[in-house]
């Protein structure tokens, strides 16, 4: 009786402490969220916030009024969009879903009670009690091994957030590029507008005293209804730049401040010697592979320490006679590997290891080419709006200055130099448009090399004429 | 023949050197012409003719040498001014185009030593000259082509007098387009029945110097860009200067794609020869137009009446400068209420032509046109703008003019009551032309300056 007393003691001893091990299991998903800012480091300067409940809604809604109700300059629409972009809200929800499992992992399995009360073939004899308690023990010696593998899930998610981030901050930057583009082409088509509208105002004083023909005319209203049909279309295009500007920022286009001139590029561009090795250091979804990997191969590790004996349980089953006497013992139950000896889980744990790290492998070499077809462009389009900037802008000039000196000495008539007029507009388009591309391949860049500062500083003297 | 024995040579004869050219020239002094205007007093005592003064030109000297009169020309690319403000590469003869005039006698044996410093081959023919066929000058046909570095020599006996002239039949659609030609006189041996006091002579040619360009453009047929007496275009053509009552002829020879009818203003001129010499006088007709044809010589005379007369060709468009032939028509078009629009998008924009072309002539002196280029209308008088270019000039007569002075006298003055007067008025003011929306202080008025253009003011100096 002694000895049974003194089993059952150390078997509740043991149920103490696997309680112990299940009491400090709350869930910081604050802290969580400030791994996420650690993670990023400097990759991203602006505030980052996580809006969990009714009072942190008002108070980002309250920064971001404050931020919409002025001009929209690169880095402000990045804030927003960090503040209010819904996608990453639902995103810095993932680290919330990945900390609560990872806290998870260091639970133990619950131990199980049976109560069977079984009645004596003489109802009048009373009942035999019988109790049991079994918990799983391989649970507690794979726990390490197991939380080993939620911590690299959760580093994975992590990472992958922090990508989201950064991926989103160079949507935010292209599309604010795209929308001050579209606004600086309209501004430039209206000119182009301009010019055909002097030509065709023209060409009816011509037709009304007489001096030119209906088809002279009508190639001249053509000409004008075509430019108008340039505008419409230019206008469009800024309607649809600045909607994709506010659905990443949240924020109605209607209330959105932009200019319609582009930054002018910067004097330099920054080397890219070494690019590639500095993005493969700083690549977020990178990180994550690689997570994803030691993920995995924790897994492999535990699904293969684990593969004979799948399931241990210490048990302690006490049975109370009719009689009052209690007879205590231990039990032990384990799922013999006759049939089941793990293999299968074993070959499937080292596949998805394998298909890991292929992921990863595949990762750093599209992360190499993107970021030299990004440098790519951000030279070629440099040289593309210096070209546009340095000879074919002033040329356009020089060739309506000339043609306006052959028209002061009569030798062609005002539609010839208004067509160049025109001409030379047209040019500047090219030119807003080339430093457009200019731009958005600096957001690539960018984001190609796992998330930069972009250097808009250079003075905002437009590419507009 | 290299450089320096070329240039010896051509100094000796132009007579411009000192030493054994001097010398040279010393033993033959008797036949020397001067190389430069103002020419002699016409010397018919000791020449038996009143020798022909080429307008913007000279006439070629030569050296007798065992009895033949020796003429040296030299072909060779040249920068000729057609008038200031427009220069162009052209080709001509001895520095010039046209080449200078030669000019002898009736029963004269010649021998014209022609060098051809072009990138190409050259002949000479003699237009309108009896000679032997072999010294006709037609390349590959008369004879073999002058390479770039020979000389050649032509040597024939003047059959005949009258105004003839020369240029190249080689390549001759391009050498005549950049300016290879020149005047042929022979005058008779025997002294004119009814001599003339002046004798002027000039070619009629045009070129195609595109606005902006600085070489002749042989491609051209018919929209030529600059149309001129003597390779000069008005402003910048000679004065014809003489005095009243004076018996003055003026040939010319049409060397263009054009036939170019000439107008003399205030007389009734004869027409009195062609190529073929100075017409038996029953055969001299009256006019006032005289077309002178493609490849033709003619030659006017009339007695000049004192006044500033105007010569020209009667075709308007080749008494303009460079013009476009196919630009919007502004006649009549009123264009104010777009000046501002335009000024926008054009600035230094100006609304012309309404009313007219002729307020092109004011626009030009502070609206910059293109580099090389004279403006379409030029030339002021003592009234105003004379609205002129191309093929225009005018024929100075004045009372106290002195003999063989061709100098400018200046303007007419005219005797009191003779100049056509305003009888009712006020002048209406023309269709706006909005002038507030240019900054006349920003056009460059360096290129062209009306006051340099004055005529009165022209050096006919030559060069
Ligand atoms: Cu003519």
């Amino acid at each position: 009786m002694y000895a049974q007393l003194s089993i059952l003691g150390r078997s509740f001893a043991i149920g103490a402490a696997v309680l112990s091990l299940g009491a400090c299991a709350n869930v910081d998903q604050d802290a969580a969220f400030g791994g996420l800012k650690t993670t990023l480091g400097d990759r991203v300067t602006q505030d980052l916030a996580w809006r969990q409940d009714a009072a942190s809604d008002v108070a980002v809604a309250a920064k971001v009024n404050s931020l919409v109700a002025n001009e929209l300059g690169f880095d402000s629409a990045v804030q927003v969009a960090l503040l209010n972009n819904r996608a990453l809200q639902a995103s810095y929800a993932e680290i919330g879903i990945a900390n609560a499992d990872l806290v998870q992992a260091g639970l133990l399995s619950n131990p199980v009670l049976d109560i069977l009360v079984r009645p004596t073939t003489n109802p009048s004899d009373g009942s035999i009690l019988e109790f049991g308690l079994a918990q799983n023990v391989l649970d507690l010696f794979m726990r390490p091994a197991r939380q080993r593998v939620a911590k690299a899930e959760f580093e994975k998610t992590q990472n992958e957030v922090a990508a989201a981030v950064v991926h989103t901050v160079g949507e935010v930057r292209a599309a604010y590029v795209n929308a001050i583009g579209a606004r600086n082409a309209l501004a430039v088509v209206k000119e182009i507008a301009l010019a055909s509208e002097a030509s065709w105002e023209l060409a009816q004083r011509f037709h009304a005293a007489g001096n030119i023909s209906d088809l002279q005319l009508a190639e001249e209203q053509a000409m004008h209804e075509d430019m108008l049909v340039m505008v419409d279309e230019a206008s469009l295009e800024v309607d649809d730049t600045v909607e994709n500007l506010s659905a990443l920022l949240n924020v109605s286009a209607d209330i959105l401040k932009l200019s319609d001139r582009l930054p002018e590029l910067p004097p330099n561009d920054a080397t890219m010697e070494g690019a590639e090795t500095t993005a493969l250091e700083r690549r977020l979804e990178l990180m994550a592979a690689r997570k994803n990997v030691s993920a995995h191969l924790e897994q492999l590790k535990l699904t293969t320490s684990t593969r004979l004996w799948q399931e241990i349980e210490l048990k302690l089953d006490a049975e109370g006679e009719p009689d009052g006497q209690w007879a205590i013992g231990p039990g032990l139950s384990i799922a013999l590997p006759l049939f089941d000896q793990g293999g299968p889980a074993v070959a499937r744990a080292a596949a998805t290891l394998l298909k890991a790290d292929n992921e990863l492998r595949g990762l750093e070499s599209q992360i190499r080419v993107e970021v030299r077809k990004a440098a790519a462009s951000v030279s070629a389009s440099r040289r593309i709006a210096q070209r546009y900037r340095a000879a074919i802008l002033p040329l356009k000039q020089d060739i309506v200055r000339l043609k306006q000196e052959k028209y002061n000495f009569m030798l062609i008539g005002v539609f010839d130099v208004l067509v160049a007029k025109r001409e030379e507009t047209a040019a500047y388009r090219g030119y807003v448009e080339a430093v457009r591309n200019y731009w958005l391949a600096r957001a690539a860049l960018a984001d190609a090399m796992g998330g930069m500062a972009v250097d808009t500083t250079a003075p905002a003297t437009g590419a507009t004429p | 023949m290299n450089p320096s024995r070329r240039n010896f040579f051509w100094s000796s004869l132009t007579g411009m050197a000192s030493g054994l050219g001097a010398a040279l020239i010393g033993r033959q002094a008797a036949a020397q012409e001067p190389a430069s205007a103002p020419q002699a007093p016409p010397a018919s005592s000791a020449k038996g003719y009143v020798p022909v003064h080429t307008l913007n030109g000279v006439t070629l000297p030569f050296v007798m040498r065992d009895g033949v009169k020796e003429f040296h020309l030299t072909a060779e690319e040249i920068d000729h001014e057609f008038a200031p403000g427009m220069t162009a590469k052209c080709w001509g003869y001895n520095g010039r185009t046209p080449g200078p005039t030669i000019e002898a006698v009736e029963g004269d044996r010649v021998r014209i030593l022609v060098t051809n410093n072009l990138p190409e081959h050259t002949t000479i023919h003699w237009h309108g000259l009896l000679l032997p066929s072999g010294m006709d000058g037609v390349g590959g046909l008369s004879q073999p082509h002058i390479q770039p570095g020979e000389t050649f020599a032509y040597e024939f006996t003047l059959q005949q007098h009258g105004t003839h002239m020369y240029h190249p039949h080689a390549d001759e659609m391009v050498q005549l387009a950049v300016g290879m030609m020149g005047m042929f006189v022979i005058h008779p041996k025997q002294p004119e029945a009814k001599p003339v006091d002046r004798d002027f002579v000039f070619m009629i040619h045009n070129w195609a110097v595109h606005p902006g360009t600085y070489r002749p453009d042989p491609s051209v047929m018919q929209d030529f860009d600059v149309w001129t007496f003597n390779s000069k275009a008005f402003p910048a053509i000679e004065h014809l200067a003489a005095r009243t009552g004076e018996r003055i002829r003026i040939r010319m020879g049409n060397l263009s794609m054009w036939n170019h009818p000439i107008h003399l203003h205030g007389h009734q001129f004869v027409v009195t020869g062609g190529d073929g010499g100075r017409w038996p006088e029953a055969q001299w007709r009256s006019d006032t137009t005289e077309i002178v044809g493609v490849g033709q010589c003619r030659a006017i005379e009339f007695v000049g009446i004192a006044g500033d007369w105007a010569i020209h060709c009667h075709m308007s468009h080749h008494t303009m400068n460079a013009m476009g032939h196919e630009i919007p028509n502004t006649l009549g078009v009123d264009q104010s209420a777009m000046a501002q629009k335009i000024s926008a998008l054009l600035p230094g924009y100006m609304a012309m032509g309404e009313s007219g072309m002729a307020e092109h002539q004011d626009h030009s002196g502070h609206m910059p046109g293109p580099k090389n280029t004279l403006p379409m209308m030029m030339g002021r008088g003592p009234f105003g703008n004379l609205e002129m270019g191309g093929m225009f000039t005018v024929v100075k007569i004045r009372d106290d003019q002195a003999t063989g002075d061709f100098s400018d006298p200046g303007w007419f003055k005219n005797p009191k009551g003779t100049v056509a007067y305003r009888v009712a008025g006020p002048a209406r003011s023309k269709p706006a032309v909005d002038h507030s929306t240019m900054d006349h202080s920003k056009m460059d008025h360096s290129t062209m300056d009306h006051s340099k253009m004055d005529h009165s003011k022209m050096d006919h100096s030559q060069n």
